[in-house]
């Protein structure tokens, strides 16, 4: 009998242990421990953003979907990892703190054969003094955040209507954010709803970003193949800037939030500030707060974690210089370069390095997006993972190791300008490989014939296609398995 | 301070090519053109 526990039930974890669980028989046991009670599909929660859908719609209770296919569902935050054991309790395990309201706050030690760590990214507002729901910006990270910002979004529209000029302020928060593609989704989505609303002439819309060119996305961006040409994902990105009026501050590291202004430093080392009616800034990512411990008790998170927190794997960390990157450094079977049964999967694994070049003001500030992993890698890789244990499981040390390089895998990436049946838009936008490899495809770095781009309102039925899909996936329906990651 | 971009140098859609970004049939069959290549991406990055 073995006994797997996972770490998170994101989109990694989850996908991770629906697997797991279909893959090897009743006798081994499955155990998810998350904080939250409820799944959240987060590609969503920019529509709750705009009161668009509600919080029941992006997200379900974990515990029946886990009751009925036999999963041990511990609703805590793991806070120690004991790899080796420890001196009272010889097998690995994990310290977690449950957070449900019949045993908040109890601590216990949950004992395994594997570990998935799919606990995705800690949101770190406190990067900068006065970011987030607890400061002066809003966010959609959580279905909560976001049920918040529709709220402050509807008075922006209230204030419009009443004939108010209103500045609304959406992007980055830190110069080390990821997730570019999220924020540039609420953008538009805001642009949407205040064109529909009919207030869209009184308000100002700016985009305030770390990339160097709209379009980068934290990939050094994309040079999509379009009828023989090459479309630089820039052009692609600055022409709906154009088209719907948007603004942008680029190559921006948002220093501080005071209320109703966002005060920045650019590359060059220019300081600016911002003044704005409204904000939604994303935090940057950061490896959720977890300590590791050898047998005899001393601290080893250096050895397991990166100093972002971020699990290390079997990826390639020797500092280089950018001219030196290859997509080799990026990992593969995702296993734990400390322990031999811990994989890291989704956001949880520390990346080799950036995939933007990153940049320093002469202030020495760096402003660099730190590597986005979307849904599709991150549910390919909780598979992955959750292959290998499989196979490990059943054929001991001989069980194949499945791999999951980004450097080997597309992306799909629908990106929401804008919600409607008939007048909804979106991009939708392909990418071969994440990683760009130019020994492979030359100075592009990515295959022009898959890496593709294209708007319009079929992207944004698409969007709307795979929020069903996913969900019904999600809740383990009936050949939900046959729905690829 | 203020260091607001904008693009007034990017190309913008045409009234034809808006249009037909809105149209209800080019754009069932550019659904189904996505879904196509969509399905042809997810199964090259599944090992
Ligand atoms: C607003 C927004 C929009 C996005 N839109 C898109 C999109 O359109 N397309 C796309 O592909 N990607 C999108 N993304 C990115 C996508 O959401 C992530 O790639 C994906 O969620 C990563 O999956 P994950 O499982 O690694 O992390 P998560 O999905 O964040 O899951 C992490 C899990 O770990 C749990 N956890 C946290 N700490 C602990 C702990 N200490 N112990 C145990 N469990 C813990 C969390 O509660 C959660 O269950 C978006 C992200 C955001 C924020």
């Amino acid at each position: 009998m073995a006994r797997t526990v996972i770490l998170g039930a994101g989109i990694a974890g989850h996908t991770a242990a629906l697997h797991l669980r279909r893959m090897v028989g009743k006798e081994h046991e499955v155990v998810v421990v998350a904080p939250n009670s409820k799944w959240n599909w987060i590609p969503s929660n920019i529509w709750v953003g705009v009161g668009q859908m509600t919080v029941k719609q992006v997200t379900f209770p974990l515990a029946p979907i886990y009751r009925r296919k036999g999963i041990e569902f511990h609703q805590a935050l793991a806070v120690e990892l004991h790899g080796e054991g420890s001196a009272d309790l010889p097998r690995p395990h994990v310290t977690v703190r449950y957070t449900d309201p019949e045993r908040e706050g109890q601590v216990a030690q949950l004992e395994y054969d594997y570990l998935i760590n799919a606990t995705g990214p800690k949101l770190n507002f406190g990067a900068t003094p006065g970011l987030g729901p607890d400061g002066h910006t809003w966010s959609v990270c959580t279905a909560g955040h976001a049920t918040e910002t529709a709220k402050a979004f509807e008075d922006v529209i209230a204030r419009l209507k009443g004939g108010e000029h209103q500045t609304l302020l959406i992007g980055m928060g830190h110069g080390t954010c990821t997730c570019q593609g999220a924020a540039f989704e609420y953008t538009f989505n805001v642009e949407h709803e205040l064109v529909k609303e009919g207030v869209r002439d009184k308000a100002e819309i700016i985009y305030i970003t770390n990339e160097a060119q709209l379009g980068d996305f934290g990939m050094d961006g994309m040079n999509f193949g379009h009828k023989g040409d090459i479309i630089p994902s820039q052009m692609f990105t600055e022409s709906l800037f154009q088209e719907r009026g948007v603004k942008a501050i680029m190559s921006a590291h948002v220093e501080k939030v005071e209320p109703g202004v966002v005060y920045y430093e650019q590359v060059d080392g220019n300081k600016g500030e911002q003044q704005f009616d409204f904000a939604m800034l994303l935090p940057p990512f950061r490896g959720v707060d977890m300590a590791a411990f050898d047998m005899d008790g001393n601290d080893v998170t250096s050895t397991v974690f990166a100093p972002s927190g971020f699990m290390k794997v079997d990826a390639d960390y020797t500092p280089k210089p950018y001219e030196e990157w290859k997509a080799s450094d990026w990992p593969k079977t995702y296993q734990s370069v400390a322990y031999g049964n811990v994989w890291a999967a989704g956001i949880a694994f520390a990346p080799p390095h950036q995939m933007s070049r990153p940049r320093t003001s002469p202030n020495g500030t760096v402003i660099a997006p730190a590597p986005p992993r979307t849904g599709m890698p991150s549910g390919v890789i909780g598979r992955a993972v959750a292959q290998t244990i499989a196979g490990r499981i059943k054929n001991g040390a001989a069980g194949k190791v499945h791999t999951a390089s980004m450097a080997d895998m597309g992306a799909a990436c629908i990106a929401s300008a804008g919600k409607g049946w008939r007048t909804g838009q979106a991009a939708a936008m392909t990418v071969f490989p994440i990683i760009p490899d130019k020994e492979k495809y030359g100075e592009l770095g990515r295959d022009t014939k898959e890496t593709y781009g294209e708007i319009g309102l079929s992207a944004h039925w698409m969007k709307v296609m795979l929020h069903y899909l996913f969900i019904y996936k999600a809740k383990a329906r009936p050949l939900w398995y046959l729905i690829p990651e | 301070m203020s260091n607001i971009t904008t693009f007034p140098d990017a190309r913008v859609p045409t009234v034809n090519e808006v249009r037909a970004r809105r149209n209800v049939l080019i754009q069932a069959w550019r659904f189904a053109i996505l879904n196509l290549k969509m399905i042809m991406m997810v199964t090259k990055g599944h090992h």
